[in-house]
């Protein structure tokens, strides 16, 4: 336990506050959950908030009122591409996508996230926010925002920022320490190979990841104070471990470094079972760009 | 005197009479118990496991040979309910309080502040041992503490062994601090119906003189053993090695730490206020319990879980051998024995009672030593004698008494254990007897005589017979 105390000089976490927001739509039940979450970041922030309507057919009308927004346009044809272009033409600092993109949440539901997410999520060089169940209320997963961890991850530093942004104030932020059941029984079968004599309890597996995610987790635990939010650490356990999926009253945070297959397949599989909205951070892709 | 000593045998022996039996049952089922005590105390056979097995055959055997009927087994248990309730609302309030990392947090706090210098982590340490014992009892301090002193001692490149040997020694009078830091307090405060408060009236004080007296000769014990002076830059160098510690980094929730310090902290004043609320220690504790599981944030299962069943087992074999041997009178029989020899005079008793207590205690776990010696000071107590000094200074030496041996008490089994594990150190017994053996001499040769003391000064105040 005490090993986990000595963290160095861990500079506190300070939030990320958007100036420049891309709120995409795509014509399905998603876009006004979608406008809300923009307005409501708009009215915090003062952000400008640019919109795209960047469905492939555009012949009918949008059902969303576009008031308040800036509307931009993208010359390319698929939804991801126009997206992206638009990215580069205004430099936003976060992009606002329906997730799926183009179809209706409640069809697809936790089966996919769709192609449009997939390709964001490798390409966009700016955190992508994936509104999922339309009947999900912004002011309400905002009180409840959870920054889900896995293996190590680069981007963790920019994603613990963007959490303490996205709450609002006097809200829970969590750091949410995941080792899913598989990679539990993987690595505890793969141990039990190297070391036959040694028996690995789940709770050292926990100790040695909360113990990786130490610096994260003091940043985070600095940083919640200096703005009033409340926080904690939560690695779940037992059957608790076992049932991981996502709520619709919760914004969860994925950090994700690209190239990275773990931390790919970890976002990939929390965002495709996530119902609340979930911030997709990419700080590697940023970095090439 | 000797007169008057007889009349008090002839009390304890009225009221031993009820349960009177032949000397060859007595010798039969005091076998038992002997058998059972040497099973705990030997290492290879479960100590919970011997107990029970202990019980049984003394239960067994009482029933068969006609002691008591077997409904009286109930009866010997039920009077000792008050002390289970105590020991799972404590077990479960430490589990869920621990958890919040409020002894961790605190701990490195205080570490951080004494810059890492030997000489003030090491007096550091005594004093969070001693505040942490009391508060939390032995075996969840201890485990916090070795482990803080461990990577402490690591990162500033300290010996382990004398600073986690102090921790264990230093356990042992944080353990006679209150009512709630140590079993045998527990067990004899609640049979003996000794109010919290008196605690810090009696036992507290002379806690504070053993950890003096420990401290010292430790000190002196290992006068070579750690950088007792060291220059400017060394210190500047541990400062900020030192400094690398955030005591916020092991608090994953600090709302929950808050509302845990407060729940102990009420618990801590409701144990004081007992008496005057008119309710037990039971009832406080599992108040205390019953908040921490529901205000404290952690899952209640896994709480209930950690309860130390095995200690709750142990005691319940433990209690049903006993019992079965007081109603032979045996029991009665020893007390009656022992006023004979001191004359009832307590100049006597009291040094006795204290020798006795914490030879055996250092030779077998002071939770069978007090157990079997509660109905003795009750008879003893019986036949006149002031029963106070008598109740303290079973109270004092069986903990104490501790450290007498390397297997003498729970925190320096932990600490050696510790050490031999993590550290690859390891303390024989003859090394372990010259530090832990001394220190126990003279701390029992000064409880002896704060006891006669207070009692002659009349500053022991008198306990109701509520439960005599």
């Amino acid at each position: 336990m005490f090993e986990r105390a000595q963290v160095g000089d861990a500079p506190a976490a300070a939030p990320e506050h958007p100036q420049r927001i891309l709120l995409t739509f795509d014509g399905s039940a998603q876009d006004p959950t979608a406008a809300d979450a923009a307005r409501h970041l708009s009215a915090r922030y003062g952000a400008t908030v640019l919109v795209l309507d960047a469905r492939d057919d555009k012949a009918n009308g949008l059902a969303v009122s576009l008031d308040g927004f800036e509307p931009v346009e993208a010359d390319a044809e698929a939804s991801y591409d126009q997206i992206l272009a638009a990215v580069k033409t205004h430099q936003p600092d976060l992009v606002i996508v329906p997730c799926p993109f183009g179809r209706d949440f409640a069809s697809v539901g936790a089966d996919s996230a769709g192609t449009v997410m997939d390709v964001l999520m490798r390409r966009c060089p700016v955190p992508v926010l994936a509104i999922r169940d339309p009947n999900s209320e912004w002011q309400r997963v905002t009180q409840d925002v959870v920054l889900v961890v896995s293996s190590e991850s680069e981007s963790e530093p920019l994603a613990a920022s963007w959490a303490l942004a996205l709450s609002d104030p006097g809200g829970q932020v969590t750091l949410q320490v995941e080792i899913q059941q598989e990679q539990f029984e993987n690595l505890r079968e793969m141990l039990r190979v190297l070391a036959p004599e040694r028996e690995i309890r789940a709770a050292e597996m926990e100790s040695v990841v909360a113990r990786n995610h130490q610096p994260l987790h003091s940043a985070l635990s600095k940083g919640a104070a200096a703005v009033g939010l409340r926080y904690r650490m939560h690695i779940p356990t037992g059957d608790e471990r076992q049932h991981l999926t996502g709520r619709k009253d919760q914004l969860a945070i994925l950090p994700v470094e690209i190239d990275d297959a773990f931390a790919e397949g970890f976002a990939s599989d929390r965002l495709r079972a996530a119902a609340g909205p979930v911030l997709i951070v990419p700080t590697h892709v940023q970095e090439e760009v | 005197m000797l007169l008057a000593a007889e009349e008090m045998v002839g009390a304890a022996a009225e009221q031993g009479a009820v349960h009177q039996s032949g000397a060859g049952v007595m010798l039969l089922l005091a076998g038992i118990m002997l058998v059972t005590y040497a099973g705990v105390a030997y290492e290879r056979f479960h100590k919970t496991a011997a107990a029970l097995l202990g019980g049984v055959v003394a239960v067994a055997v009482s029933v068969a040979l006609g002691v008591f009927d077997y409904p009286v087994v109930n009866e010997i248990l039920a009077k000792d309910l008050n002390i289970f309730g105590v020991i799972i609302g404590t077990g479960i309030l430490v589990d869920v309080v621990g958890r919040s990392g409020l002894f961790h947090f605190l701990s490195m706090w205080i570490v951080r502040l004494t810059g890492g210098e030997a000489r003030k982590l090491y007096f550091a340490l005594c004093l969070l041992t001693f505040l942490f014992v009391a508060v939390l009892t032995i075996v969840p301090a201890m485990l916090i503490l070795s482990s803080l002193v461990l990577v402490i001692c690591r990162s500033l490149r300290y010996k382990p062994t004398p600073m986690l040997l102090t921790v264990a020694i230093c356990a042992n009078s944080g353990a006679i601090a209150t009512f709630a830091s140590g079993l045998p307090n527990i067990m004899v405060g609640t049979a003996a119906g000794i109010p919290y408060v008196h605690f810090l009236q009696v036992s507290l004080p002379y806690a504070v003189v053993s950890l003096v007296m420990a401290v010292a000769l430790l000190r002196f014990f290992f006068r070579r053993d750690l950088p007792w002076r060291q220059s400017e830059a060394e210190r500047r160098l541990l400062g900020e090695t030192i400094a690398a510690f955030d005591p916020w980094a092991m608090v994953e929730d600090r709302f929950v730490l808050l509302r845990s310090a407060i729940i102990l902290l009420a618990t801590v004043i409701g144990f004081a206020s007992a008496q005057l609320l008119g309710v037990g220690m039971e009832f406080i504790a599992m108040a205390g319990a019953s908040a921490a599981l529901l205000f404290a944030g952690k899952g209640v299962e896994d709480a209930i879980h950690k309860v130390n069943w095995t200690v709750i087992l142990f005691f319940l074999g433990l209690f049903a051998i006993i019992g079965c041997v007081e109603h032979t009178g045996a029991l009665n029989l020893i007390s009656m024995q022992v006023i004979a020899l001191s004359g009832g005079r307590l100049q006597a008793l009291v040094p006795l009672l204290c020798v006795f207590s914490a030879g055996a205690s250092a030779i077998v776990d002071n939770i069978p030593v007090a157990a079997t010696l509660i109905p003795i000071v009750q008879s003893i107590g019986a036949s006149g004698t002031p029963i106070e000094p008598l109740w303290w200074s079973l109270i004092l030496c069986s903990n104490l008494g501790g450290n007498g041996t390397p297997i003498g008490s729970i925190s320096c089994v932990i600490a050696l254990h510790t050490l031999k594990k993590d550290a690859n150190v390891h303390v024989g017994w003859g090394t372990f007897i010259k530090i832990g053996g001394t220190i126990m001499l003279v701390q029992v040769l000064g409880a002896i005589v704060y006891v006669l003391a207070m009692h002659w000064a009349g500053w022991i105040p008198p306990l109701e017979a509520v439960r005599l």
